[in-house]
C-alpha cells in the first residue's frame, strides 16, 4: 500500500507480526504473518496464505453483517499481509483480568449475530476481542480460523472457546460466560442446538 | 521420607520410589502389550499380577526397605476404570498395612509436576501427549487450566489407530516414526486448529486412506499432526504470556515432535524442556513425586475417600502446593 508509515511492532502474536503505521493520516496496522520454521516449509507457505485470504474475505463479511470489526484497507497476498484500521483498545482478557467492568451481554450479541449470518470465527478467545474504555466499543479480530459455512459443531465450538478461555484466567468465569450467553441467545434464535453442542464437545475430548 | 508411587491409568504399570529432596530412588515400568488396542480388563489383569513382583523390584533398584517408607500414592485419574481400582487397592492395602498415609494423584497433573521437578522449567505451558491424552495445560488462578485439548481423539490414539490399520503392532507409534525418516514428499492431509484445540479424526481417515508410498504417509501424518500441536502450544504461549514450554506423554518421546517444539520456542525467545524418557512417558515416580507435594500440602486423603476418579479433570485439583510456595 503506497504512502504508508510503519512505526513500530505492535506486539508478536501467536503467528503474527503487528504493525503500527500510518496511511494518509489515518493509524492503520500491519498483520504480517511470518513463516515458522517448525513446519514443513510448503505446509507453512499454504497455511500462511490460506489464512491471510480467509481473514480478508472474513473481516469483510463479518463487518456486512454488522460486526464491529476493523475497517479491511489492503491485502497483500504475496506478503502473507493484511492492512487495517487500528483499533485503540485493549484485550478483552486483559480487561478482565484488571477489572474493568465489561457489557458482556452485548459481546454475546455480536457472538450470535455472527453465528446467525453464518459464520464462525474458529478463535473466539479473550485476546482477538478488544476493548476501549473511553466509548465503550468493542472490535472482534483474528479471524483467520473461521468458516462462512458455519454448521452447529462449529458454532459449539467457537463458544467452547470462548468459555475455556473466560474459566482458565478469569475470576467467577461461570457467571461471566452465562452473561455472554444471555446475549447470544437474544441474537441468535437457534441457539438451543449450539448450547447443546458445547455440552456435546466438553464430553468428548477428556480421556477415551 | 520415601514415598512410594503407583501408575496404572492405561496400559503402562509404573512403580516410582522418591525421596523428600526429589531424587527418584527407583522407576520401574511393566507395560502390558495388547494385540490390538487396550482391553481395560485385560490392562488391569496384567498390572494386578505384576504389581507386587514390580514392587520388590523397584525397592531393590532403589535399595529401599518397606519400613522406609513414609507415603503411598496412586494414579487416581484420569483413565481406565479397571486399572484404575487395580492400583487404587493395592495402594489402600498398602497404606494400612504399612501404617502410612495416603495420596490420590491427577495423571495429567503428576506429568508436570515431574518436569518441574526434573527439568529447568519453572512455570511452563505443558503439552502433553499420550494415548488417550492431548492437552496443553498451564498453571493460572491456583489450578493447572486445559487452554487447549483435542475435540475428538488423543494424537497417540490417532497414531495406534492409523498403525494398526497398516498392519503395525502396538504401540504403533515409534514404528511410524522410524518409517517416516524414510519420506520426504509431503502428502495433503486435513490441518485442523480450532483456537488452541486441535482435531484428529478428520486427519485420521484421511491417512487411512491413502494410497502412496507408506513412508510418505507417515512422514505427512507427522509433519501435518505434529505442526498442528506445536501451533496450539505457540497459541497457549501467547496467550499466558508464559515463555516455557514443558514436554511430557508418550508421544513426547517423538524426536520430530521434541524438534518442532524446539524449533518454535528458540523462534520466539523462549525455552523448551523433556524430561528423561523414562519420566516422560507414564511412570510411578511422577505419582510418588506429586504424592508428596499434595501430602506436603494437606492432600493426603483416608482410605474411605479415597474413590478412583475416571474422570478426574486437571483443572479440579487444587494446586495448594503452588500457592503456597509463590507465597515465600
Ligand atoms: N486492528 C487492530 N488494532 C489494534 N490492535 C490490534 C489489531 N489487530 C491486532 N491487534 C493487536 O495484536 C494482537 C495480535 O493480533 P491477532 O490478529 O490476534 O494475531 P495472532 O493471530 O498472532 O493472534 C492482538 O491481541 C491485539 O493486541
Ligand atoms: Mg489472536
Amino acid at each position: 500500500m503506497q504512502n504508508t508509515t510503519l512505526k513500530e511492532v505492535l506486539t508478536k502474536g501467536a503467528e503474527a507480526e503487528i504493525i503500527k503505521g500510518e496511511w494518509k493520516g489515518r493509524d492503520i496496522v500491519l498483520k504480517r504473518r511470518v513463516v515458522k520454521g517448525y513446519r514443513h516449509p510448503e505446509l507453512d507457505s499454504i497455511l500462511r496464505k490460506e489464512r491471510t485470504r480467509k481473514e480478508a474475505r472474513l473481516i469483510k463479511e463479518a463487518r456486512k453483517a454488522g460486526i464491529p470489526v476493523p475497517i479491511l484497507y489492503d491485502i497483500m497476498e504475496e506478503k502473507d499481509s493484511i492492512v487495517m484500521e487500528y483499533f485503540p483498545g485493549e484485550r478483552v482478557m486483559d480487561c478482565i483480568e484488571n477489572g474493568i467492568d465489561l457489557d458482556l451481554e452485548l459481546i454475546g450479541k455480536y457472538i450470535g449475530k455472527l453465528h446467525d449470518s453464518g459464520i464462525t470465527h474458529g478463535d473466539l478467545t479473550t485476546s482477538n476481542i478488544l476493548y476501549h474504555p473511553e466509548d465503550g466499543t468493542y472490535c472482534f479480530i483474528d479471524f483467520s480460523l473461521g468458516d462462512f459455512d458455519a454448521d452447529t459443531e462449529k458454532m459449539g465450538v467457537d463458544l467452547h472457546l470462548l468459555r475455556e478461555a473466560i474459566i482458565s484466567v478469569h475470576e467467577d468465569p461461570f457467571k461471566k460466560f452465562d452473561r455472554v450467553l444471555e446475549g447470544y441467545k437474544e441474537s441468535f434464535s437457534d441457539f438451543t442446538q449450539v448450547l447443546n453442542k458445547i455440552k456435546d464437545i466438553e464430553s468428548r475430548g477428556r480421556y477415551m | 521420607m520415601i514415598v512410594l508411587g503407583i501408575e496404572g491409568t492405561a496400559h503402562t504399570l509404573g512403580i516410582g520410589l522418591v525421596d523428600d529432596s526429589g531424587n527418584v530412588l527407583a522407576n520401574v515400568l511393566k507395560n502390558y502389550q495388547p494385540s490390538e488396542g487396550i482391553h481395560p480388563r485385560e490392562a488391569a489383569n496384567h498390572h494386578a499380577k505384576h504389581l507386587v513382583p514390580a514392587i520388590e523390584e523397584a525397592f531393590e533398584e532403589g535399595d529401599v526397605r518397606k519400613e522406609d517408607i513414609g507415603l503411598i500414592a496412586f494414579s487416581r485419574g484420569p483413565g481406565l476404570g479397571p486399572c484404575l481400582r487395580t492400583v487404587a487397592t493395592a495402594a489402600r492395602a498398602l497404606s494400612l498395612s504399612l501404617g502410612v498415609p495416603l495420596t490420590g494423584v491427577n495423571h495429567c497433573v503428576a506429568h508436570l509436576e515431574i518436569g518441574r521437578l526434573t527439568t529447568e522449567a519453572d512455570d511452563p505451558v505443558l503439552l502433553y501427549t499420550s494415548g488417550g491424552n492431548t492437552q496443553v495445560i498451564a498453571f493460572s488462578r491456583g489450578r493447572y487450566r486445559v487452554f487447549g485439548e483435542t475435540l475428538d481423539i488423543g494424537i497417540g490414539n490417532m497414531l495406534d489407530k492409523f498403525g494398526r490399520g497398516k498392519g503395525m503392532p502396538f504401540p504403533a507409534g515409534p514404528i511410524i516414526e522410524e518409517i517416516a525418516a524414510d519420506g520426504s514428499s509431503l502428502l495433503e492431509l486435513p490441518y485442523s486448529v480450532k483456537g488452541m484445540d486441535v482435531s484428529f479424526s478428520g486427519v485420521l481417515t484421511a491417512a487411512s486412506k491413502m494410497d502412496a508410498p507408506l513412508e510418505d504417509i507417515c512422514y505427512s501424518l507427522q509433519e501435518t499432526t505434529f505442526a498442528m500441536l506445536t501451533e496450539v502450544t505457540e497459541r497457549a504461549l501467547a496467550h499466558t504470556k508464559k515463555d516455557e514450554v514443558l514436554l511430557g506423554g508418550g508421544v513426547a518421546c517423538n524426536q520430530r515432535l521434541r524438534e518442532m517444539v524446539d524449533i518454535m520456542t528458540r523462534e520466539r525467545g523462549a525455552a523448551s524442556y523433556a524430561p528423561l524418557k523414562s519420566l516422560c512417558v507414564d511412570n510411578g515416580a511422577m505419582i510418588a513425586w506429586n504424592g508428596l507435594l499434595m501430602y506436603d500440602a494437606g492432600l493426603d486423603i483416608s482410605v474411605e475417600n479415597s474413590g478412583i476418579l475416571q474422570g478426574y479433570r486437571t483443572d479440579e485439583v487444587d494446586v495448594l502446593w503452588r500457592q503456597q510456595k509463590d507465597l515465600f
